[in-house]
């Protein structure tokens, strides 16, 4: 993590930053996990990681007798291992705080620290992080697997402050692996960039976007496709399972019986790759959902608004699909075109200055 | 005869106790509507002349604006939480505090949701689940149909009440009161107000290419 934080941190910024900041930051970086020593009978993987940035927070301030800080020491670097999840609002943290140390009084900036600290945690995605020994002798879950798996397929992760671009380094065997990964990266450190993007910025460091780049390679390793057993599983699993093959994250999901809707924020950048996009994700959520008759998913797109479907670009668009043209899609009784054709496609359109309605919008695949 | 106006503005913190600005340290105040379900906007200038007002209030606290002529006619224009408190000095040494802050649909925009609903009473009964959390209090529609879950993973609260609204072709706003109003779109009305020259002191028109 240090070392990305290095090659993140620009020349300019890092000579602005005082030593002192420097070594909070350190800090925050050999303390920010160790919430996860603590395991609480009955505890699974899962739960522990949940909390482990509460419990992280809490061991720095009010123990760990050993460790040789002060009182305002411990607030910060307990912050940064708060807020290094980025569920957590960073706009809570303090922007700017003078600590006393020795007889020096210097300027930290704890927003900006923690920020640093969630994305080079969240850009800590190489195979260094992984072993391979460890996934096959740590009875490690599901979940664990396919992260340690796809942390063994990067090769190394780049920033680039003048193009302002995040690239992560892939090999992987086939293209259909390059695709699930590629999709799980990226969505995955999209949201962690956007959570700090802002916070960043103000402190002179502006990265925009992530990019993936992916070389085949015979050589490399399969990704595990671990057999499912859909019955069995609740509709929160079936959300997490979703995720894990598509790597785009379901926000919300509305089950009333024979219908089932599911939302979620795509980050394609262009129509071909949306269109290809969403029918990987209905033929997704159709596997996983097969006793319902109905799919809708809604896709919010949160990256370039421009550019779906022409004049009338939506920023959301909904599609509404039914189990029998998918079947005959999964038989190939009909081909993508045909498949295509039957789906029905709502954008929103204003009726006014307020209010927005959906109408059906018409929106040929590209070739 | 030239009406003076009276500003007027409380300060309630968490622990619900209720403060007043007094009209003569209030030396501005700015607010912007809420649009699109955004977040109105408050900008209040306070005198703190030798720091007598530093510690009136806090991030969080709620506020109160009320403006009118009379004391008998003056209306709440705006309610919300503070989210800075600035203090400042300018260089002819005067002393002031400056409160910024949204009204209340920021709680709307500022909470996120996970879980899971059980409805068997449409959507309107998720709302109403989704708004005890929150210190809006609902009202509108609360009779709906239909029966089904909703699962939410970490969604933020807006999103959630916008694509229930959009599903039922509804509404939302949240006044000043803390009342969320959700109701069925209907087509705006016209006004019935016509400018003429003699209201129309100047006009621009942009034109912007496509």
């Amino acid at each position: 993590m240090i070392s990305n934080l290095d090659r993140m941190i620009p020349v300019d910024v890092k000579a602005e930053m005082e030593e002192y900041e420097v070594f909070l930051l350190l800090c925050g970086v050999w303390l920010h996990d160790i919430g996860m020593l603590v395991k609480r009978k009955g505890e699974s993987l899962a739960q522990v990681r949940d909390v482990h940035h509460k419990r992280g927070r809490q061991l720095i301030r009010t123990s760990l007798d050993k460790l040789d800080l002060t009182d305002d020491e411990r607030y910060v670097v307990g912050e940064m291992a708060y807020y290094h999840r980025k569920t957590e609002d960073l706009s809570n943290v303090k922007e700017i705080m003078e600590i006393q140390h020795d007889s020096i009084v210097s300027k930290v900036r704890p927003q900006f620290l923690c920020a640093l600290l969630r994305l080079a945690d969240g850009c800590e995605v190489a195979h260094s992080r992984s072993s391979r020994e460890l996934v096959e002798i740590a009875g490690i879950d599901d979940e664990a697997r396919f992260h340690h798996e796809a942390h063994l397929h990067v090769s190394g992760v780049g920033f680039d402050p003048i193009t302002h671009e995040i690239t992560v380094f892939l090999r992987v065997k086939k293209q259909e692996d390059a695709e699930l990964l590629t999709n799980f990266l990226r969505s995955s450190l999209e949201k962690e960039l956007s959570s700090v993007k802002e916070v960043l910025k103000r402190n002179g460091i502006d990265y925009s976007s992530v990019q993936c780049d992916v070389t085949l390679d015979q050589y490399a390793r399969e990704m595990p496709r671990v057999p499912i057993k859909v019955k069995e599983m609740s509709i929160e699993e079936k959300l997490a399972e979703l995720e894990r093959r598509t790597g785009y994250y379901p926000s919300m999901l509305i089950d009333e019986g024979r219908r089932i809707h599911v939302f979620y924020e795509t980050i394609s950048q262009t129509r071909k790759e949306l269109q290809n996009e969403i029918v990987a994700v209905l033929e997704k959520i159709w596997n996983l959902f097969p006793e319902k008759k109905i799919v809708i998913l809604t896709t919010n797109k949160i990256h370039d608004p421009r550019g779906t479907i022409g004049e009338s670009d939506p920023e959301i668009i909904t599609v509404g699909s039914k189990r029998e043209e998918f079947e005959g899609y999964q038989q190939e009784s009909i081909d993508k075109r045909e498949l295509w054709n039957k789906l029905v496609f709502f954008r929103k359109v204003s009726t006014d200055q307020f209010h927005k309605i959906r109408v059906k919008a018409n929106w040929p695949l590209v070739v | 005869m030239k009406k003076t106006a009276i500003k007027l503005v409380k300060i309630t913190n968490s622990q619900g106790r209720t403060k007043e600005i007094s009209s003569k340290d209030l030396l501005s105040i700015q607010t912007s509507k809420s649009i699109m379900n955004y977040a109105g906007t408050f900008d209040i200038i306070v005198d703190n002349t030798g720091g007598k007002n530093s510690k009136l209030c806090e991030p969080k606290d709620e506020v109160e604006i009320w403006l009118g002529y009379k004391e008998t006619e003056i209306g709440k224009v705006m309610g919300g939480f503070i989210d800075r408190v600035i203090l400042e000095k300018s260089e002819e040494s005067k002393e002031t505090m400056r409160l910024q802050g949204r009204s209340y649909s920021s709680v709307l925009l500022d909470s996120k949701v996970s879980g899971k609903i059980h409805y068997a009473q449409g959507y309107s009964q998720v709302l109403r689940e989704l708004l005890k959390e929150t210190p809006l209090k609902p009202k509108g529609i609360l009779d709906t149909e239909g029966k089904g879950t909703i699962v939410l993973r970490n969604v933020p609260l807006i999103d959630v009440v916008r694509q229930i609204a959009e599903e039922m072709v509804w509404t939302f706003e949240v006044d000043h009161d803390k009342v969320f109003h959700f109701k069925p779109v209907t087509p705006p009305k016209k006004s019935g107000i016509t400018l003429t020259d003699k209201d129309i002191k100047s006009f621009r028109f942009v034109k912007e290419s496509k």
